[in-house]
């Protein structure tokens, strides 16, 4: 399989997952790529050889360690790039989209770099309101091939340099306790209004004050002690800052 | 002239309510406490004031009951005043919420509640500049110790006024206001929330919704998102500019004990289990002094009386409810809530709650639902008046059936008396293993079948506190005096039909009827299955009916084990008693307690059934 397979998968993977909440089924996987399930079933397989993902006992999709790194580094890259493509240079949304789908493959981590503090700067010059520029929703976007989210460059820090560039961002549950985190948003849910009004909001920093072994959380916001089921937890996306 | 108490969940509205008016509303250290509005009257330089202590929210945007409510009172100016009771510790997010209040141009006075505990923190809060900024009048109050409420009703009246300040949204928003306020008669605050999508004019909202959409588009976020965002971030730069944080000691966190898997599920499991030993050990011993004085000073110098036979039956009826009502009410309720008003107080509960809600989750219940569970275990009747806590009517009508299935300590009395001492003490505890797989299948089975939203867990923790004695006893006594009211009534005129039934001969006759049934189905014999009928009024007098009609104290040389253990487990799982029926009825409807009655029984029967079946 080419590297640039790989990616594709890996990213579709976490995508669902994100989207979903729910660890994506072989089907799922196919009906995203628009692709048949026994070749996407076959590649899987392959997948699961080289280590990215393992199949739990439900045969639902699961990446590794090794694979989510990937996969958030590729899905980060689509994100700057799509940003940059569409935001700053002004192409139209699915052709940004779409473009990004081919570069991130291919496009070296220090021009990623230079691109996402690019984009960073320019989202400050413009800076509308607050911290949070052209905010993209982050919704239950269950769209084929790419996620239409888009970074928000106001918050966007410098992504660091050196080989470990992957695991910027994840949801609540992926986040390790203690530590500062901004959110990136919420990807939503009926609940999305009540948390919106205790200041979840993309761009505030928030710190995951306990986690338990079943991901209900405690979250630090405004100050106030926030305890979250997982299923609530696990739509709410932060970024280590 | 009618005043409103505004604020956040958990801020001391309740307290402050009950200082001003002399009320007695209950106040705890858990969000929510306030469901309806609780109103009471106040006389202030000889004139009458309407006081309304409305439901802790987040926003005036959201969809909760509690919500809807205050704004519905807000947009048809139903309060002449408002006093908004703000946090000084949690400054930022309450302004939030002061902010939405403050669109509404009604007479404002800001309150700054808890000054103390942010003195604590390190927090100082400078009112003036607060004042200044937010165009209206601030005090600042530490309610918990009385320490400048009496001010709040003086500055009310005379200096009340609306709020200057107003929140800079986005351009975008303020054009897209602009242009609503301009094509339609409505005011600020409704324009801002057609535009999220809230209110009742359909053409207004297609208006909004279309120059939303565009707003959507342009930004990647909603209006409703910006909204906030802008509420947010205005909060934050007025919370900047009043607040200077000294540099505290960091102080140890008990949450470093209390919220982790270990040590914190093995604390509460102790807590709890700690808590049931001894309210049942101490309840008991009580509960015999009260049923002993009963005897001994009201039913046996009654029975010297030698009363006409019919007024004799009555008057002994009237004594055996009101004892049953008072045995269970001081002994067991008035202890066990001594201890959860404490846990209440300290904020222990909403992280009981937290490690809670996974186990919670397999039921089809959240968190919160471990708080009626655990006063499930004392008396099922404060645990039935705690189902208020539950978010959604999905949980509340899930957690009616498992609450009411979970042995309260009257049902222990049974287990312990009859199994425990003729069965075996391992048999014992095998009925609390089948209740316990009949409440997790019942939550699985009704998780599955129930209709309604599902909510997850968003809660706040309370901060932890030292509870206050006087507010635990003072709360104690509140829930003792509910309880009286609701049930002893009902306690009284079921035991006087009872006794009546006797003094007719229909319990015979009942006797008689039920014979078949009971030796075919149940495999007991007819006075087992007349004294199950007891266990309506009060579970523990199903056993002393029981040892009446069986005319011994020994129970074993009249029944078989098979026959005491069935007996056993039937009155534990079958109808709920008739206190519980009456708070049921209360917190839930008519429907759900016919549900839960129907499906007691029909468990209780099954189950009884099926040991006959297999032993027969």
């Amino acid at each position: 399989m080419e590297s640039s397979e790989r990616e594709d998968y890996l990213e579709a993977v976490l995508v669902r997952h994100l989207a979903a909440r729910i660890p994506p089924s072989v089907k799922d996987v196919a009906e995203d790529l628009s692709l048949g399930e026994n070749t996407v079933s076959a590649d899987l397989k392959s997948l699961e050889n080289l280590g990215d993902l393992v199949f739990d006992e439900k045969g639902t999709i699961r990446l590794t360690v090794h694979g989510q790194s990937t996969a958030e580094r590729v899905l980060k890259k689509h994100r700057v790039l799509q940003c940059f493509l569409g935001e700053i240079l002004g192409m139209e949304e699915h052709a940004a989209s779409d473009e990004a789908c081919v570069l991130e493959h291919t496009i070296s981590d220090s021009a990623i770099n230079r691109i996402g503090n690019y984009v960073k700067k320019a989202g400050s010059r413009r800076g509308r309101y607050r911290k949070n520029t052209p905010l993209s929703r982050l919704t239950n976007n269950t769209n084929p091939k790419p996620p239409d989210l888009c970074l928000m460059p106001g918050i966007h820090k410098a992504p660091p340099t050196g080989p470990n560039t992957g695991l910027m961002f994840g949801s609540l549950i992926d986040a390790t306790e203690s530590i500062p985190l901004t959110v990136m948003g919420i990807t939503g849910g009926e609940y999305l209004h009540r948390l919106i009004d205790l200041g979840v909001i993309p761009g505030e920093v928030v710190i995951l004050k306990r986690k338990l072994h079943n991901n209900a959380v405690v979250l630090q916001v405004k100050e106030c002690d926030i305890a979250l089921s997982p299923e609530i937890a696990g739509t709410i996306l932060v970024e280590k800052i | 002239m009618k005043i409103g108490l505004i604020g956040n969940p958990n801020v001391g509205k309740s307290l402050i309510f009950n200082q001003l008016t002399g009320l007695g509303v209950e106040v705890s250290n858990y969000p929510g406490t306030t469901v309806g509005v609780e109103k009471g009257h106040v006389c202030y330089q000889r004139e009458k004031f309407e006081i309304c202590d409305l439901p802790g929210i987040y926003s005036l945007d959201g969809d909760s009951g509690e919500e809807k409510l205050v704004n519905g009172m807000l947009e048809r100016h139903e309060l002449d005043l408002v006093i908004a009771i703000l946090d000084a510790v949690h400054l930022e997010r309450n302004l939030y919420l002061f902010l939405q209040v403050a669109e509404y141009n009604l007479p404002l006075l800001v309150v700054l509640n808890m000054v103390d505990e942010a003195e604590k923190f390190g927090i100082s809060v400078d009112s003036t500049e607060l004042s200044k900024i937010l165009g209206c009048p601030v005090i600042m109050t530490a309610a918990i110790h009385g320490r400048g409420t009496g001010l709040i009703l003086p500055s009310a009246l005379s200096s009340a006024c609306p709020a200057t300040v107003t929140v800079a949204y986005d351009h975008h928003i303020e054009a897209a206001v602009r242009s609503i306020m301009g094509n339609f008669p409505v005011s600020r605050p409704a324009a801002i929330r057609s535009l999220e999508g809230i209110g009742t004019d359909q053409e207004i909202l297609d208006t909004s919704a279309a120059i939303a959409n565009e707003i959507e588009n342009r930004h990647k976020m909603s209006p409703r998102q910006i909204i906030s965002a802008n509420r947010h971030h205005f909060a934050e730069q007025v919370a900047d500019r009043v607040i200077t944080i000294r540099q505290k000691k960091p102080g140890y966190d008990l949450d470093q004990l209390l919220t982790k898997g270990i040590p914190g599920i093995p604390i509460m499991v102790a807590i709890l289990i700690g808590i049931l030993l001894v309210v049942f050990t101490l309840g008991s011993w009580l509960e015999g002094i009260i049923v002993a004085l009963f005897t001994t000073y009201l039913v046996e110098p009654l029975l010297t009386l030698g009363l006409p036979p019919l007024l004799q039956q009555v008057s002994i009826s009237v004594l055996l409810g009101l004892q049953a009502g008072i045995g269970i009410a001081f002994p067991f309720i008035f202890t066990f809530y001594i201890f959860i008003s404490v846990l209440e107080d300290s904020g222990y509960l909403t992280r009981a709650a937290f490690l809670a809600d996974q186990a919670m989750h397999r039921v089809g219940l959240h968190g919160q639902a471990i708080i009626p569970m655990i006063l499930g275990f004392g008396c099922t009747v404060p645990a039935v008046m705690s189902l208020r806590l539950l978010a959604s009517r999905r949980e509340r009508f899930i957690a009616s059936f498992l609450v009411t299935m979970i042995p309260c300590s009257a049902r222990t009395v049974i287990i312990a008396g009859v199994v425990a001492t003729f069965v075996g003490i391992w048999w014992a505890l095998s009925i609390y293993l089948i209740v316990f797989i009949l409440v997790v299948l019942t939550g699985l089975f009704l998780s599955r079948i129930t209709p309604g939203e599902r909510f997850g867990m968003i809660m706040e923790m309370a901060p932890l506190r030292a509870p206050q004695a006087a507010n635990v006893v003072k709360k104690s006594w509140m829930k003792i005096s509910e309880f009286l009211t609701i049930a002893m009534p009902l306690l009284i005129i079921s035991s006087i039909i009872l006794g009546l039934l006797q003094y007719f001969g229909i319990i015979t006759a009942f006797q008689n009827f039920i014979a078949p049934f009971s030796t075919m189905v149940l495999g007991l014999p007819a006075y087992a299955t007349t004294a199950l009928m007891f266990g309506i009024l009060r579970k523990e007098m199903a056993l002393g009916a029981l040892v009446v009609l069986a005319g011994t104290p020994a129970l074993n040389t009249v029944m078989t084990q098979v026959q005491l253990y069935t007996w056993a487990i039937i009155s534990v799982l079958f109808v709920p008693c008739i206190s519980t029926i009456a708070v049921l009825y209360r917190q839930v409807g008519l429907k759900t307690v016919v549900f839960v009655t129907t499906y007691t029984v029909i468990l209780g029967i099954a189950i009884g059934a099926c040991i006959n079946l297999a032993f027969p």
